[in-house]
């Protein structure tokens, strides 16, 4: 049997930051990168960027092909880990194949959900997740006039950009009230629902897909209320669940992700988690959850690796944000916005022309804040949020496009970012 | 290496500004937007007086937040601890820009793309330390913990 000092399962975001802490404190000791998927480290992020024939496949990379050779990591690329066993300090693999550990990551991440309906498993059917869903969407494009994407989250307004970019028409269809429903109140993401019908988007709230119609391919989607929406391709982006399985069988406490301490160790000595598959401090809700951010996992992961290869680092907690852009409008939306999570926090709103902002303020600190179109200076209020500094007297002057670092200046607060 | 802002020095004259916008075009600067901002704090409710000048640029931070949030890995941090960034790989997500904590990340809205700071790689001093005329910008070669 084979050991390596470390072993970390998934070559993503986590997994890559985490091989970079690793080296940070240990220069030479074995690593191990075990990912079922065949790729070479690449973006998930970026996949609707490759959908949309914005990007190529060298534009998908997130480190050279060299990265492996050169730093001296075993890659096991299409391999799959189906047994951890943290007694044995072993994991096995689906040929069966061994390897000991001294320290294990599971960087497993998430999996997209695939809803069990009538006709949804027939060609022209998919999720949305990797680079192998991003190249068959792509692939079945030429037999593809209109498309329906299922759910209103990020990953599926991206789709539907995407696919919209490349002349189909698309019709997005949501089962909670408004889109974003996780992120933003109805009324703010009307404004986002606007955009997006501006651009031949359709978009079709409080209801679900009841069924894809079709043979052995699709040709169109049964709505819950009866309505039958032709199309020849079905998206579906309905959420995804972490991979917790591994986690599970080994005897790791989890709830819906991997739970970790803040050096993003697991309830087993010697296993650690982080990204999309672990469970961390909402530093706003104080509550313990999956934050699904790319930043996030990349943090998370380099506190793991440092601290796998015996440094002391810890990890702070985040909170949620996203950047999207809808047909070139950008739009920054961070921290507690909706009403469900914000409670009686006070709401400052302005426009101007071709912007709006919203910023919501809790106990004198920023909570939350939603950009669209001037964004310049949306990383100064996440700095704001994160480290809760007062508000008091600089409301005025956040809400405008132009606020920046000079404002808090004058005010005697410093940028402070611990160097 | 990065470049050091000293504020208690600076008057506002914005020839940083145009030096950085002259440095990272091939022609007139005229539409290019510079990198380095000289920026006031007031200017809310008709006040005109500008109040004092605060330069917002890159820091190259030791560990920085744009190159954890870049989904493209087009800012990167090289081997100096310069942050740099790879224009042909940005794809215009706007992360970096959202975890600026200075603000010093600029839309190209042309472009579709993010502009930063590079430390005008491959001259040896910065356009804008070289056009201040009164020592506010200077080298900063110290090397800093990641
Ligand atoms: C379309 C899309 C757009 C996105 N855009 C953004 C964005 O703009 N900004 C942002 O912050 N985030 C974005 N995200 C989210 C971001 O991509 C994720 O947060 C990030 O990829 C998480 O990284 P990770 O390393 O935790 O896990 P993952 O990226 O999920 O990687 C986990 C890896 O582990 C492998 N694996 C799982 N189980 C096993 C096993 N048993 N054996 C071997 N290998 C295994 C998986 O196949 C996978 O390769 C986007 C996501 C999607 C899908
Ligand atoms: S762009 Fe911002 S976060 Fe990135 S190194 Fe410069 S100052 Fe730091
Ligand atoms: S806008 Fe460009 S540089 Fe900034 S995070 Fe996105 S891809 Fe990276």
């Amino acid at each position: 049997m084979r050991s390596f000092r470390y072993i970390i399962i998934g070559n993503s975001a986590a997994g890559i930051a985490a091989y970079e802490g690793i080296r940070q404190k240990d220069r030479a000791g074995s690593v191990a990168m075990i990912s079922d998927e065949t790729a070479p480290i690449y973006s998930r992020s970026l996949i609707s960027y490759f959908l949309a024939g914005q990007i190529d496949e060298e534009g998908m990379l997130f480190r050279p092909r060299s990265f492996y050779g050169r730093e001296g990591i075993e890659a096991l690329l299409g391999r799959k880990v189906v047994k951890v066993d943290p007694k044995a300090h072993q994991v096995m693999l689906e040929d069966g194949e061994v390897f000991g550990y001294e320290k294990l990551l599971i960087g497993t991440g998430s999996a997209a959900v695939h809803p069990d309906i009538p006709g949804g498993g027939l060609n022209g059917c998919f999720v949305f997740r990797s680079y192998e869903d991003a190249k068959a969407i792509k692939a079945y494009l030429p037999k593809v006039k209109e498309a329906v994407v299922l759910g209103g989250g990020p990953v599926g307004i991206k789709a539907a950009e995407a696919l919209s970019s490349r002349k189909i028409r698309v019709t997005l269809i949501v089962s909670s009230g408004n889109l974003l429903s996780q992120i933003l109140d109805g009324t703010t993401a009307s404004v986002i629902q606007k955009m997006l019908e501006d651009h031949n988007v359709k978009v079709i709230t409080r209801c679900d897909v009841g069924q894809v119609l079709g043979e052995s391919s699709v040709t169109g989607t049964k709505l819950a209320d009866g309505r039958v929406i032709p199309c020849q391709m079905v998206v579906f982006c309905k959420g995804v669940q972490a991979n917790t399985g591994l986690a599970v069988e080994a005897g790791i406490s989890v709830r819906k992700g991997i739970v970790v301490d803040d050096h993003m160790r697991s309830s087993i000595p010697d296993i650690y988690a982080a990204g999309d598959v672990a469970e961390v401090k909402d530093i706003l809700t104080g509550q313990r959850t999956i934050h699904a951010l790319w930043p996030n996992a990349m943090q998370q992961g380099y506190v793991a690796g440092m601290n796998m290869a015996g440094g002391d680092r810890s990890y702070d907690g985040g909170f949620g944000m996203n950047a999207i852009n809808i047909f070139g409008t950008p739009i920054i939306a961070m921290g507690l916005l909706r009403p469900e999570v914000r409670g009686g926090a006070e709401v400052l709103t302005a426009k101007g022309n071709g912007w709006y902002r919203s910023l919501v303020v809790r106990d004198d600190r920023l909570i939350g804040a939603f950009l669209v179109g001037e964004i310049d200076s949306a990383g100064v209020l996440n700095h704001m949020i994160t480290h809760k500094i007062g508000i008091h007297g600089l409301e005025e002057a956040a809400l405008r496009p132009d606020f920046s670092p000079a404002r808090l200046a004058e005010a005697g607060i410093e940028i402070d970012i611990g160097e | 290496m990065k470049v050091k802002v000293r504020p208690d020095r600076c008057i506002g004259c914005k020839s940083c500004e145009i030096a950085c916008a002259m440095s990272h075009s091939s022609g007139s600067p005229l539409g290019i937007a510079p990198r380095i901002r000289v920026k006031h704090g007031q200017v809310v409710r008709g006040q005109r007086e500008p109040s004092k000048p605060y330069v917002v640029t890159c820091r190259h931070c030791a560990k920085p937040k744009c190159v954890e949030a870049c989904i493209s890995n087009a800012i990167y941090q090289d081997a100096d601890g310069r942050v740099l960034y790879d224009r042909d790989r940005c794809v215009g997500c706007w992360m970096c820009i959202m975890v600026c904590p200075f603000g010093a990340i600029h839309r190209d809205l042309r472009a579709k793309k993010v502009a930063k700071c590079d430390l005008c790689d491959g001259r040896e001093t910065p356009a804008c330390v070289q056009a201040c005329k009164v020592d506010a910008l200077e080298i900063d070669n110290s090397r800093r913990e990641q």
